[in-house]
């Protein structure tokens, strides 16, 4: 019975400790990548705008800036789809950490009257336990998933940037200086989530 | 899911509130939490019972990453104020929590141990919050018998915690008070009943007219801004407290 005293007081806020710090990598991620999200948004629109004007020669510079727009919404919807996910783990964390709590004060109660009702209310919780630990990792797997397809999200930003790089060279001089410019600040912008993403990925996925 | 405002804000000086949350159940009191910061300082103001902790945890993460929450101030003791207390100290474990030191040996059942807490003398006192000057003001009796308010004198806010509180309708969800008038029938019971000292409540009015509040700030229902602030306090010293009403 004592070490399971133990496990409820000591370990599991250690285990609670880690999920929390691991919710927190998420959203300060996320806050990041949708400052992102929202600069490309604006830089595709303006791309856009500009590539209009500069008639058929920038038609390529045009589509590219068209695909950088959908990327962002993309993004966005990924990140909403993170947000909520994340939300859900706080819940689960908190929930548990409170069940930590009250089964380790239980446990000790079940300790000092051995046989008594509350060995049985302690297993039962136990076993709650146990099956909200298993609904917490699918949560955390859910959120894997995610992170995957932001990953490559990631990845087809920086493959759409090099080609405004390209076509940003077909314009005239003036048109050229303009789009290199946006060009290089979409390739700043992927370049930035690629690296968010590496790092919280090394974070989520080394416990 | 509830949402941070900004209610104040001059460089790295800023008062967030957190409000609102529309998934709260109804057999829990909604509660309005402030974050105040400035230069490396963050303080969360009656931080809330456990059941709403996911909730506000998720809107603190919006305005700020919660690991550089330093302090929790709790007005009193009460379980919508405090109980979720062993929550932050499990995310942070060196959160220091200024109360009443009253409440010393009491809050230490939600959790947090001898170190957790700053005990605040009757008194008050003055904090240092990384330069600025946060002042903790008695408001005894109002409704808990060792109870403070957080006056920030650069902001122009006072943190009320109960003082003010307003039991709203649910369609009522806007963040400051439009019709005083209005609002303060929703004020007018929870006072009566809840602030139960006359002697304290006119000791609090005298004491927090002679202050510059731009905003009043309770832990339930709207905010009193500007006009509303003074229009509360006279309200409130002409209001007839202590009062029991047969079935509440």
């Amino acid at each position: 019975m004592q070490s399971l005293v133990s496990t409820a007081l000591g370990l599991d806020d250690l285990r609670e400790r880690a999920d929390f710090e691991r919710v927190i990598s998420l959203n300060e991620a996320a806050k990041e990548l949708i400052a992102r999200s929202f600069r490309v948004n604006l830089l595709a629109l303006d791309a856009m705008v500009q590539s209009k004007r500069g008639g058929s020669s920038l038609r390529g510079f045009d589509e590219v800036s068209s695909q950088m727009r959908r990327w962002s919404r993309d993004l966005h919807v990924e990140l909403e789809r993170l947000a909520t996910l994340s939300q859900r783990v706080v819940v689960a964390v908190s929930s548990l950490s409170k069940e930590a709590h009250l089964l380790g004060l239980l446990a000790r109660a079940a300790a000092a009257s051995p046989g008594g009702a509350a060995a049985e209310v302690v297993e039962r919780r136990r076993q709650a336990d146990t099956e909200h630990q298993s609904q917490l990792r699918r949560l955390w797997r859910a959120v894997d998933e995610v992170l995957s397809d932001l990953d490559q999200l990631g990845m087809m930003a920086v493959v759409l940037s090099r080609s405004a790089m390209i076509e940003a060279s077909s314009g005239s001089s003036e048109q050229r200086a303009q789009l290199s410019d946006v060009s290089q600040e979409f390739y700043r912008n992927s370049e930035t989530v690629v690296d968010v993403l590496k790092q919280l990925l090394k974070v989520m996925r080394r416990t | 899911m509830k949402k941070a405002t900004t209610l104040y804000e001059n460089g790295h000086h800023r008062w967030q509130v957190i409000a609102r949350d529309p998934e709260r159940p109804s057999h829990l009191i909604d509660t309005n939490e402030y974050l105040v910061q400035n230069a490396g300082f963050s303080l969360l103001t009656d931080p809330g019972g456990q059941e709403i902790f996911p909730g506000v945890f998720s809107a603190l993460s919006q305005a700020t990453d919660p690991r550089r929450l330093t302090h929790i101030f709790a007005s009193h003791q009460d379980p919508d104020v405090i109980s979720s207390l062993a929550l932050w100290l499990a995310l942070k474990p060196d959160i220091k929590c200024y109360t009443s030191w009253l409440w010393c040996t009491f809050i230490p059942h939600f959790g947090g141990d001898p170190g957790t807490f700053i005990p605040v003398p009757d008194e008050g006192m003055n904090v240092d919050f990384g330069g600025k000057t946060l002042a903790i003001v008695p408001a005894h009796f109002l409704h808990s018998s060792g109870n403070h308010h957080l006056y920030d004198p650069e902001a122009k806010i006072l943190f009320s915690g109960d003082v003010g509180a307003a039991l709203l309708p649910a369609d009522h969800d806007g963040l400051f008070v439009g019709n005083f008038d209005e609002h303060v029938r929703y004020a007018k019971g929870f006072h009566q009943r809840w602030m139960g000292s006359r002697d304290a409540r006119d000791a609090w009015c005298s004491r927090v007219s002679r202050l510059d509040i731009e905003m009043m700030c309770p832990q339930h229902g709207a905010i009193y801004r500007g006009k509303d602030v003074q229009r509360f306090i006279n309200w409130f010293a002409e209001l007839e407290v202590g009062v029991l009403r047969v079935g509440g």
